[in-house]
């Protein structure tokens, strides 16, 4: 059980300006191993930031952020290494417009972990079979629905054997009756016990899937729980008001 | 003169000139390349001055007109002790000025690249060298096959520049004012070269759409 | 983000030793740069082509009164170059956008071929070929001509392009109010399709101001032929050539940029509408 308690993701008073912008304030986070993290919060909270820091694509001002107890390395090849650990989903899938789907999944393999080619195949085609568009793996991503291509993005991510997943509103790109499909793929990679921090307006999904919730408001981490104490006795005013409007929107729709 | 006693008389020449012309715009065309992606890597390489100088040229090379550029490199570039011989100094005007276009075209194919794919590749793991070499560059060549044909059509525009200087053996407009000068040969002389001219420049265009057809991203 | 350029995202945000590397490197290029400018002013300097006689009569107003002389009778030609090519590129496009078949084919061609032959090649059939015929030209024509001819292809192609990026509901919206197919085209679709095509016209422009550069052949005393009478006056080449050259690519670059920036404006949707607001 030990094991299990080790940190993975570990921010310690993380700050971040946009010019006059605080967009990052104080944020002190901890993603344990085999954990569900889910974020939740408005536009403009500070989420994507914060989970785009984590492998760097964003730089922060002061502050630490350390994977598996190291710090994150600011440049170069131990960079790069570092990010080969940590799996990322985009909202806007991001898949190589030039690479058929196969392509997109075993390119980094073969380049950054120098796995072989046909090694790289078989488990790309195994990771597709998973996420359940290996019929399509000939195809380039434009000819894919959005829903596949995400499925095929997480696919990618997938196959550098990543040690904690990053889902950066990975549905909000998505038309509604796609969304399933996805969150499907990550709730199971969930069950299969893949540590994952997870921005998301799927409230759902948070309920169903998320071991903590946090709520982001302006920057900073507003309140923090499991999903049945958030969900059903949030306890501030700013985390009751974007619940009840949530709940509005569901209910019009 | 008629189609066929001009042909009788300098169809030899006029072969000659069209053989001339292509040659001078193939090696244009390839030393415009590759003059195109070394200022391409200059303007988007993190080094200021380097950026600034390969802005500074292309801005230069992009507005000179053909003429007054061959004119310094023919007659004023001998006042600084530096001569070129006539073919060499059509072939760096040829060079010179589409290279600008070049690097111009290059830089938009890689602004078709999303900023996203980018990222995805660094959250992958590449490091900068892999980034250019599987995603930037062949993302960018392929984006680029139209432009650069036209690119290539252009040059061959260009390079009728040649006739402007004693050029052995002449290209196609050179052969034109000297057969009009020796005897009057009238529309038909223009004619022909206007022909060959419009007969490369469609060659050029068919095997650039069939080339992109094969390579184009869908988007 | 939206409107990053490559130039933006292909770094990422450096390191510490990254930012030393670049420090470093932008520290070398500097010093290059600086020795290539040393090395090119060197050899003006050894070859004599610094001394105060080549460049002291850029001084005199006479100078510059004569150049502006021929810069006028360049404009002038670029000019009326470019609307004569405007005027013929819009008569081709009309051409080539009717249903009639041998209409259609013959615009076709003739905008193929002046787009595949050089700008010289006319120049020289209406040097040579044109008095042949007992058709007397100016020098002025007999360069605006020619530089007209093999601009309104390219130009012709542009207008097209315009008039197809009109959203096709607008037509169909019109012919549902009842406008027949020419007034539709002039007050709907047209004046819209312009809107989008000044930028490529004035890249144009500049591409006839270049080619009126060969106008020493036919004699008119445009810029580059008055610099070469200057020349023989004072006898100083290099000198005169090099001035009317950066005249030359300062007015183009000015006119491209005004055309980039008007084409910016243009290919921004709602740009209008939030400058209205």
């Amino acid at each position: 059980m030990t094991e299990n308690n080790q940190p993975v993701i570990e921010l310690r008073q993380v700050n971040k300006h946009f010019g006059d912008l605080h967009v990052l304030q104080d944020i002190s986070l901890t993603v344990k191993k085999g954990e569900v993290v889910v974020i939740i919060g408005p536009s403009g909270s500070g989420k994507s930031t914060l989970c785009r820091a984590i492998n760097r694509l964003e730089t922060i001002d002061s502050g630490e952020i350390l994977f598996e107890g190291e710090p994150l390395p600011r440049e170069g090849k131990e960079l790069a290494q570092m990010r080969a650990k940590i799996g990322m989903v985009f909202q806007s899938f991001n898949l190589f417009a030039h690479r058929t789907i196969l392509d997109n999944i075993t390119l980094a393999p073969c380049d950054v972990m120098k796995a072989s080619k046909k090694n790289a195949r078989q488990e790309a085609m195994r990771l597709l079979e998973r996420v359940g568009v290996a019929d399509q793996a000939g195809k380039v991503p434009a000819q894919l629905s959005g829903g596949q291509q995400q499925r095929a993005a997480i696919a990618r991510a997938l196959a550098m054997h990543p040690k904690a997943m990053l889902f950066d509103e990975p549905t909000s790109a998505l038309d509604p009756e796609m969304i399933g499909e996805v969150l499907n793929v990550m709730t199971e990679l969930a069950q299969d016990g893949m540590t994952m921090l997870v921005v998301t307006h799927e409230m759902n999904f948070a309920r169903r899937v998320a071991d903590r919730v946090i709520f982001m408001d302006g920057g900073r981490i507003v309140e923090e729980n499991t999903p049945e104490a958030f969900f059903s006795n949030p306890k501030t005013q700013r985390a009751k008001g974007f619940l009840s409007s949530v709940r509005m929107q569901d209910r019009e729709l | 003169m008629t189609l066929s006693q001009l042909l009788t008389q300098y169809g030899d020449r006029y072969l000659q000139a069209l053989f001339t012309t292509w040659q001078l715009t193939f090696f244009s065309f390839l030393g415009a390349l590759a003059v195109g992606i070394l200022v391409t890597v200059f303007r988007v390489s993190p080094i200021r001055p380097l950026r600034l100088f390969g802005d500074f040229y292309v801005q230069i090379f992009r507005n000179i007109p053909g003429a007054a550029l061959l004119i310094l490199l023919v007659y004023a570039l001998p006042y600084l002790k530096i001569t070129f011989p006539y073919d060499a100094c059509v072939l760096i005007a040829t060079i010179l000025i589409p290279s600008a276009f070049c690097s111009e075209h290059l830089m938009s194919g890689m602004n078709t690249i999303s900023p996203g794919q980018i990222e995805a590749a660094r959250a992958l793991g590449m490091n900068f060298f892999q980034l250019i070499r599987r995603i930037v560059i062949p993302q960018s060549l392929r984006s680029a096959v139209l432009p650069m044909t036209n690119l290539m059509v252009a040059t061959m525009l260009t390079t009728s520049l040649g006739s402007q200087v004693p050029l052995r053996p002449m290209e196609l407009t050179g052969i034109v004012s000297y057969i009009n000068t020796r005897s009057a040969g009238g529309v038909m002389a223009f004619a022909i070269s206007a022909a060959l001219y419009c007969m490369t420049g469609l060659l050029i265009g068919a095997a650039g759409s069939w080339l992109d057809r094969k390579v184009r991203i869908l988007r | 983000m939206k409107n990053a350029t490559i130039r933006e995202f292909l770094y990422e945000a450096p390191g510490p030793k990254t930012r030393k590397r670049v420090f470093w490197l932008t520290a070398a290029a500097m010093l290059l740069l600086m020795g290539l400018l040393l090395m090119v002013v060197h050899r003006f300097y050894v070859t004599g082509q610094l001394s105060g006689r080549y460049w002291a009569f850029f001084g005199k107003a006479t100078t510059w009164r004569f150049l502006g002389q021929g810069l006028l009778v360049t404009v002038e030609a670029a000019v009326t170059g470019a609307l004569i090519s405007f005027a013929l590129g819009f008569l081709l496009m009309r051409g080539r956008l009717q249903k009639n078949l041998l209409l259609r084919w013959i615009s076709t061609g003739v905008i193929e071929f002046t787009r595949g032959v050089p700008t010289l090649l006319f120049i020289y059939f209406f040097f040579l070929v044109v008095p042949q015929t007992g058709w007397k030209l100016s020098a002025f024509w007999k360069i605006t001509l020619p530089c007209a001819i093999s601009a309104c292809g390219v130009v012709a192609e542009a207008l097209r392009g315009g008039v197809n990026a009109v959203p096709r509901g607008q037509t169909e919206a019109a012919l549902c109010l009842g406008y027949r197919e020419t007034k539709l085209f002039y007050r709907i679709v047209f004046p819209q399709a312009i809107r989008f095509v000044i930028p490529s016209l004035i890249a144009e422009l500049v591409i006839v101001l270049k080619d009126t550069t060969f106008a020493s052949i036919v004699s008119c005393a445009d810029l580059m032929q008055n610099a070469k009478v200057l020349i023989s006056n004072y006898d100083a080449l290099l000198s005169i050539y090099l001035v009317v050259a950066v005249i030359y690519i300062l007015i183009n670059f000015l006119l491209n940029r005004l055309s980039d920036r008007l084409a910016k404006r243009t290919s921004q949707p709602g740009a209008a509408e939030r400058r209205a607001a």
